[in-house]
């Protein structure tokens, strides 16, 4: 997956101010959208608040999958993309530019749902809101959302998303992260082994487990 | 290969990270194992469904509120993102601190070698006036302690001037 993400347009937006308030107003189109991150990085340590909104774009997408794929609650996991963003404008100045960008930003927001799942395992509250939330969810009247297609093929088709998301929530928080960083979100081993924070060896071996594992547990539910 | 094995290297055999030979094996296994051909379907199936999920979009305020709670917490407890001024008086500070202990410390080895040894009697040389002398003084009622400035020795025994602090407790 590329670092950059290049938008249509080119107007140039000249705001050479680090003002916090400046920092996160999107512009209607970047002169940034043809860099990559390092240059955009470059930018916003040069004072230039509108290189931070890029990169807020560039990434809010992103992260905010990853972290919900990690942890399961959508509201959650965009508070802690905010979290991601305040710490990445906090210490943007710390970063060694000798490293990607984004594996810098993933490996934030990979501690940040870790900490929130250890978080979670030992608050009582926030077990029984997963538990009255997942009930919700399990006792909503089916929603069709394409009235073209036939009603059984539209439930088969949301039972099956409802299957696989449960599927890799079953995985175990270290094998799900590395099963998400590789298999949704496209990172290569080293990336991942820099985001999770272990060695090569132990990426591939949970990679193996985790691949393993959600094929046994989904394959039941497919026959 | 077994299926043991070949669960074994199936993420590399997913990955396609085996080697030619490997590869043929697993191929081999796969396709006389409806155990693991099962599995290795299931496995592809599932990804396939998972990534042709739409993608999770934040809320339209997402921006709005990330710029408010950078202000909230960068600002408004005046904390700086980036290295200022501030930042540079501290260090500053502290550099200042580590050459005045260094200083002092040159100095005590210094004022050590010039006291007279058997070896080198002619080493000893005659102490200097210090610049500041703390001495006990009852004439000042609760405060014991008077700063004598520097400029008074120095002046009267015409030493060079020197960063040197002593403490002489004098009872009267």
């Amino acid at each position: 997956m590329d670092d950059s993400q290049t938008r249509e347009g080119g107007t140039q937006v000249t705001l050479t101010t680090r003002d916090p308030k400046a920092a996160v107003k999107r512009p209607a189109q970047g002169p940034f959208a043809a860099l990559d991150d390092s240059r955009v990085v470059q930018a916003f340590l040069d004072g230039d608040a509108q290189a931070f909104t890029e990169l807020v774009v560039r990434y809010q997408t992103r992260l905010l999958n990853f972290i919900y794929r990690t942890i399961g609650d959508r509201e959650r996991a965009e508070d802690l993309v905010q979290e991601a963003f305040v710490r990445v404008y906090r210490h943007l100045h710390r970063f060694d530019q000798s490293r990607k960008f984004s594996t810098w930003i993933y490996t934030i927001a990979s501690n940040l749902a870790k900490n929130e799942l250890r978080n979670r395992s030992r608050n009582p509250l926030v077990l029984f809101q997963t538990i009255k939330k997942e009930w919700e969810a399990d006792h909503r009247p089916l929603q069709f959302e394409d009235t073209s297609s036939r009603p059984d093929d539209l439930y088969r088709k949301r039972h099956l998303k409802e299957l696989v998301e449960r599927s890799v929530a079953q995985l175990p928080e270290h094998h799900r992260v590395v099963f998400v960083l590789r298999e949704l979100e496209g990172k290569s081993y080293e990336e991942i082994a820099e985001i999770a924070g272990c060695n090569l060896g132990t990426v591939k071996s949970r990679l193996n487990r985790a691949r393993n594992n959600f094929a046994a547990i989904i394959a039941p539910l497919l026959d | 290969m077994d299926c043991s094995q070949f669960r074994d290297s199936y993420s590399d055999y997913t990955d396609g990270l085996l080697d030619e030979a490997a590869e043929i094996e697993a191929c081999r296994h796969l396709a006389a194992c409806a155990s693991c051909r099962r599995l290795d379907m299931a496995l592809r199936r599932g990804v396939g469904t998972l990534r042709s999920l739409p993608a999770l979009r934040a809320h339209e305020d997402f921006e709005d509120r990330l710029q408010a709670r950078i202000l909230r917490e960068c600002v408004g407890r005046r904390e700086e993102p980036f290295p200022t001024l501030k930042h540079f008086v501290g260090v500053a500070g502290a550099m200042a601190v580590v050459v005045a202990a260094g200083v002092a410390g040159w100095e005590l080895s210094a004022r050590e070698s010039e006291q007279p040894t058997s070896e080198n009697p002619v080493r000893a040389v005659p102490r200097r006036a210090p610049q500041a002398r703390f001495t006990h003084d009852t004439t000042y009622g609760h405060n014991p302690f008077r700063v004598i400035p520097a400029s008074r020795d120095t002046a009267l025994s015409g030493a060079p001037a020197r960063v040197e602090i002593t403490v002489d407790w004098m009872v009267p």
